[in-house]
């Protein structure tokens, strides 16, 4: 065991523990006081009156062949926090020894983040250093912490974080990160097993035991499919137009059924495939043993529609005993083939001696579950296209065709992220929204903008609009918007997100500038896809998953980055190169955005923390966010605890996310208990099935166990000057734990200690 | 292993009896370290009459369930539809002094619930789900912009001494019905995250808890030496939210243990733990009352849902009357809107911007129906009533449209917030005194 080492740092009467080199006094403020000063409102001195000439007199001799040469403003801001610790530990500048009254006034003006007279002298902006602005970016795109090298590239050139992002593009957390941004950004999140009885009446997706995985399939899958279309170089506006869809199995499954169960407005339910055999029963059998799947499918096979389950014959019914029979027998429909499919037994009737016994839905074991777990796992992109001349339809309950196949024959128009079963489940419309709320919803994704009766386009003709609803004056200024756009929705489908079966008007999108007619769904997505106002919002979208906070829209910088974003055919690529590397988020200069609305440091919500998790740790889905059919997921209570965390949300009508950014005492509980749970399955404890590449320390090391905590979890590089200090106060740590604990414990608290480090549960520090 | 001087001076100095340098580390004034729930209350409105206090727990939904359709004041109008189902037919019941018909779940509360019950007939003046966050606002009557419970949570905080002045939700459906605090989201925590969040952790670790605060403490020290002004207010956020939660009452926790889902059981359970632990000031929950029920045949979902949602009341009740906290917390609800009552709905109830009932329940308020309804629009709207008596009343000096905000300044004066205060913070409506004990 090497021996932690902690030394001595010129013992004064301060508290030593910020020393080596910056020395912190007993007021708790910085030793000059940098810091609060600049809360004082003392920041007058510009770079042009003052820090060019210090640097030029005192630094830039020396530091010439330097990369952080201190020639340039931007570079003095970059390197902000290394001079305050240089100089105020009086190892800087060299060769001369500077009167306390200038030294303060170079703190001050370092402080004050370098100002310029021409663009925010007297402002209160702080850039950032390098440091922290690539531990920000990198952070947000991939959960990792950022290394020497690419913290010394950018304070070389700030232009190099361009390059570091797309390196980091190039990693599979990247794609991690971006389908929860995307999941969140395309609506197709905060949904539940339950939210889809509202449009597959009365009983949704059943109470089979694999119903939550089908519903995280259509929650994740549009997210996929805006990856792939990136990475095949489609613009980000194919999502809004693109009938074609990473699917799974049981997700093709899923879009095939409701192809062939349709609701109509009235809720009336038209089954299709029970039409195409009627008189045909559904079989579910377990002693008849199992039935081949090309004999089910086949209707001139006697075991047509058989299915064998396990469950059948097992299973106890609250109307007693009698439902308990093997094979169950039901009239043939597609819901019921489809419930089955989950695990469930559906409703269905015995007749016995006293009469007819009705049995209802029954959720089954594992074993009753028709599909395969990869039925769930195995993604692909999947074209759906509709029949050509009488071409039949994809049969939904051929799970072997559905493995082999890429593409869904079906007669429901699904185009785009609008029409998706998890959108449909999030935005449930009815007789009287009339397709309202899907509109709005489906505006506010592409556009950023939702109507609010303010929109100034001119209507001079509203087909479609509801005469009811639109006859108080309050009113006709949304309708005069709504009714004509979300006529499309309702002329295509019903209520209940079926293929609509009557005739209605198409009316006409008009919304925020933009007026044209619509015959289709489709032309519904390609007008949204060259709405104006589409770059902006999806910039404003990734700004606030940044900064947890939107840009200012009249910032310059941000334009800029609008531009190249549009100037490069809205390739997302470019727009999260540009976006990430502008100092509207690395805080790197000055801009209107900052200006504006200050610096805001945020707590880690949760997507971002249980991805930095993972990838630093190596881990697999500690926060237990992917189902795994048959399996439980993430570490201990992890999950549990995560689902209380901030995390990103949006509300119906609502143009911005919702971002709970300050830290709570449940905040706080909340991560100690995780990391708590972390640090147990990390460190003197076995490797776990479900975890094969987890990091793992033992307490035999405790010296390479914190260093890893230093530069892992807390994220600061060697070079970093608070680096030594930090792994101080952990050895300390774990030292005085050592008196009352056993070396596991004494190191498991140490890293729930660098585990709660403001750099790991905080944005932007 | 060596252990240095430095660790030996920075361990006495920090450790946990070491509050005095750990005020100086943390830059946090003395008194926080001590007192973090006392000190919370600096900044905060002083405490007028601490007798007065109540917690409350807060029942919201943006969904704009049909609770205005089957309480007190609803059956005066035979044209006001009403569910058949035998479970809800019209019952005779009092209020205090007051003798009212409503659905016959209203009437089996106990009577000494039903004493200091109120029944608002209020208008939210807007038939829009998103609206919810609008209406938590008072639609924009709180000056400076502010939620109600907020502001509320804000004016008992320091009364209550209670760990944080936020309050807290436990049982919002989705973000839509979210808090926020001086503008910034709160987050959602159902009561199984809440359960196992507060938890502490086991065995060794949390025996080491009061180290390593003290660590983290320092951490931030180090860290703030070279932060921006932005990130020494994060840093001290974060020292702020530690201080808290070892302000929790710990003995409290296994009040949760009982919780094993996030239903309307469970989110009670944990609203009256967070309270009795002294968290918050108000706690918001959601009780379905029938939902959106633009289809809803025979309005069946609508009776099913206004049974178990007054047990659920009932529950709440009973517990606080175990709990000896009867006097202490006070019951209120407050919906995005409420739904149509006209012939035509017989199975299922369209938004109603003019119509909304709130629920007052707990000492300070007098049992009985406030205001009332009339036709409006084509269906029923709340009607002005007078401020002095409570009761509707076309010419009363609180018109239709400023009941909302006359409901919130009504609950601050409950709680005895003073008159200036309320005028300030809520200038529109005025309080209704007839509806105070």
């Amino acid at each position: 065991m090497r021996t932690l080492r902690i030394g001595l740092c010129g013992g004064v009467v301060l508290l030593a523990l910020a020393s080596c080199g910056g020395t912190v006094a007993l007021d708790g403020g910085a030793a000059g006081g940098t810091g609060d000063q600049t809360d004082g409102g003392a920041c007058t001195d510009t770079w042009e009156d003052f820090g060019q000439n210090f640097f030029a007199t005192h630094c830039t001799g020396c530091h010439v062949h330097d990369h952080s040469n201190l020639v340039t403003q931007s570079v003095v801001q970059g390197e902000k926090d290394l001079i305050t610790a240089r100089v105020s530990a009086g190892l800087m500048p060299q060769g001369a020894t500077l009167p306390d009254e200038e030294k303060q006034r170079l703190l001050t003006f370092v402080a004050c983040g370098a100002p310029s007279a021409q663009t925010d002298a007297g402002s209160t902006f702080e850039a950032v250093s390098a440091r922290t602005a690539v531990a920000k970016v990198k952070n947000i795109l991939v959960g990792l912490p950022a290394t020497d090298a690419e913290v010394q590239a950018v304070a070389t050139d700030p232009a190099a974080l361009r390059g570091l992002i797309d390196g980091w593009m190039l990693l599979p957390q990247y794609d991690q990160k971006m389908k929860t941004f995307f999941s969140l950004a395309f609506q197709q999140t905060q949904v539940t097993a339950a939210n889809f009885v509202d449009f597959i009446p009365t009983l949704g997706l059943g109470n089979g035991a694999a119903v939550p995985q089908v519903v995280q399939n259509a929650r994740e899958s549009f997210a996929r499919t805006v990856l792939q279309l990136d990475a095949e170089g489609r613009p980000l506006t194919d999502a809004f137009t693109t009938r074609r869809l990473m699917m799974t199995p049981a997700l093709m499954e899923l879009y095939a059924f409701l192809d062939q169960r349709r609701t109509d407005d009235t809720g009336k339910v038209v089954d299709d495939f029970a039409l195409q055999y009627p008189g045909k029963q559904i079989v579910m059998q377990n002693d008849g043993g199992t039935v081949p799947i090309a004999d089910t499918i086949n209707p001139a096979s006697p075991n047509f529609l058989h299915f064998y389950d396990p469950d059948v014959g097992h299973l106890a019914y609250a109307n007693g005993p009698d439902c308990n029979t093997d094979p169950v027998v039901l009239p043939n429909s597609s819901y019921g083939i489809h419930l089955l499919l989950y695990g469930a037994v559906p409703n269905h009737s015995v007749t016995t001696p006293a009469g007819k016994v009705p049995c209802g839905m029954r959720a089954g074991t594992l074993a009753g579950v028709q599909f395969q777990p990869g039925d769930f796992t195995s993604w692909k992109m999947v074209t759906i296209r509709p029949p050509v001349g009488a071409e039949p339809v994809t049969r939904f309950f051929d799970l072997a065709t559905l493995r082999t196949a890429t593409e869904l024959v079906l007669k429901t128009p699904f185009v785009g992220f609008f029409t998706t079963p998890a959108f449909a489940a999030n935005w449930p419309t009815n007789q009287s929204n009339q397709m309202r709320v899907t509109t709005n919803q489906a505006l506010i994704v592409a556009t950023g903008m939702a109507v609010d009766g303010l929109d100034p386009t001119s209507t001079p003709t509203t087909p479609g609009i509801d005469a009811v609803h639109s006859a108080e004056t309050a009113c006709f200024s949304c309708h005069r918007i709504l009714d004509p756009t979300r006529s499309i929705f309702s002329s295509t489908y019903s209520w209940f997100y079926s293929r609509q079966n009557l005739v209605k008007e198409k009316g006409l999108f008009q919304f925020q500038g933009v007026v044209a007619p619509v015959t289709s769904i489709d032309d519904f997505g390609a007008v949204l896809a060259s709405h104006p106002a589409v770059p902006a919002a999806w910039a404003q979208k990734l700004c606030s998953y940044a900064n947890s906070a939107p840009c200012s829209a009249n910032d310059p910088e941000f334009q800029r980055v609008v531009a190249a974003f549009l100037g490069s055919g809205l390739k997302w690529s470019t727009l999260v190169r540009e976006l990430l590397a502008s100092p509207v988020i690395t805080n790197l200069a000055p801009t209107v955005t900052n200006s504006t609305q200050g610096e805001l440091i945020a707590v880690t919500r949760r997507d971002h923390l249980c991805a930095a998790l993972n990838a630093r740790l190596h881990l697999n889905d500690v926060c237990g966010q992917t189902l795994v059919l048959g399996q439980k997921t993430g570490a201990g209570n992890v999950p549990q605890i995560a689902s209380g965390l901030p995390s990103d949300g949006y509300g119906r009508g609502a143009t911005q996310p919702i971002l709970p950014n300050t830290p709570t005492l449940f905040y706080r509980a909340g991560l100690e208990n995780i990391c708590s749970s972390v640090g147990q399955l990390l460190i003197d404890a076995p490797v776990k099935p479900d975890q094969p590449n987890a990091t793992h320390w033992a307490s035999t090391q405790p010296d390479v166990a914190i260093d890893d905590f230093v530069a892992t979890i807390i994220g600061l590089t060697a070079s970093d000057p608070r680096t030594a200090q930090v792994k101080a106060l952990l050895e300390a740590h774990y030292t005085q734990a050592l008196t009352s604990a056993s070396k596991t414990d004494a190191l498991r608290s140490t890293f729930v200690a660098a585990c709660l480090s403001p750099t790991f549960i905080g944005v932007g520090l | 292993m060596t252990i240095s001087r430095r660790r030996v001076l920075m361990t006495s100095l920090l450790g946990a009896g070491g509050v005095g340098l750990r005020a100086l580390a943390t830059g946090l004034p003395l008194s926080f370290l001590l007192d973090p729930a006392k000190a919370l209350a600096d900044g905060l409105p002083v405490c007028s009459d601490q007798s007065k206090a109540q917690y409350f727990v807060l029942a919201t939904s943006g969904n704009g369930d049909p609770i205005n359709a089957n309480v007190p004041g609803c059956y005066l109008d035979p044209r006001i539809t009403h569910s058949t189902d035998p479970l809800m037919a019209a019952t005779g019941f009092s209020l205090g002094a007051q003798t009212v018909t409503a659905a016959r779940p209203w009437s089996t509360l106990p009577q000494a619930v039903l004493d200091r019950t109120s029944f608002w007939h209020l208008m939210t003046n807007t038939p829009v789900h998103p609206k919810e966050t609008d209406v938590l606002r008072l639609m924009g009557a709180i000056r400076p912009s502010e939620m109600f419970p907020s502001l509320l949570a804000k004016n008992l905080a320091s009364c209550l001494g209670t760990v944080q002045s936020q309050p807290i939700t436990v049982g919002a459906s989705s973000p839509s019905e979210g808090l926020t605090f001086d503008g910034g989201a709160l987050p959602i925590i159902p009561p199984l995250s809440l359960k196992a969040t507060l938890a502490n952790p086991a065995g060794g670790l949390g025996a080491l808890q009061s180290l390593r605060d003290s660590t983290l403490v320092s951490l931030h020290e180090l860290l703030k030496t070279s932060a921006t002004s932005a990130q020494k207010r994060y840093l001290d956020d974060l020292i702020k939210s530690q201080a808290e939660i070892r302000d929790v009452k710990q003995n409290l926790l296994g009040a949760f243990d009982s919780i094993v889902d996030n239903s309307v059981t469970s989110q009670i359970t944990a609203a009256l733990a967070l309270i009795q632990m002294n968290v918050t000031p108000v706690v918001a929950i959601h009780i379905p009352f029938g939902g959106d029920n633009h289809t809803d045949a025979q309005l069946a979902n609508e009776a099913d849902q206004t049974v178990s949602g007054v047990d659920a009341i009932g529950s709440l009740m009973s517990q606080l009357q175990a709990a000896g906290l009867s006097d202490r917390v006070s019951f209120l609800s407050l919906n995005v809107f409420g739904r149509t009552l006209g012939p035509s709905n017989t199975d299922g109830r369209q938004h109603n911007p003019n119509h909304q009932v709130s629920i007052a329940i707990g000492k300070p308020f007098r049992g009985g129906v406030v205001g009332g309804l009339t036709q409006v629009a084509g269906d029923y709207g709340a009607m002005a009533l007078s401020s002095t008596t409570g009761q509707a009343n076309a010419s009363g000096d609180v018109a239709a449209i400023d009941t909302l905000a006359a409901f919130g300044k009504t609950v601050l004066s409950a709680v005895g917030v003073p008159e200036a205060t309320i005028a300030t913070a809520i200038p529109a409506g005025k309080v209704v005194s007839g509806a105070l004990v």
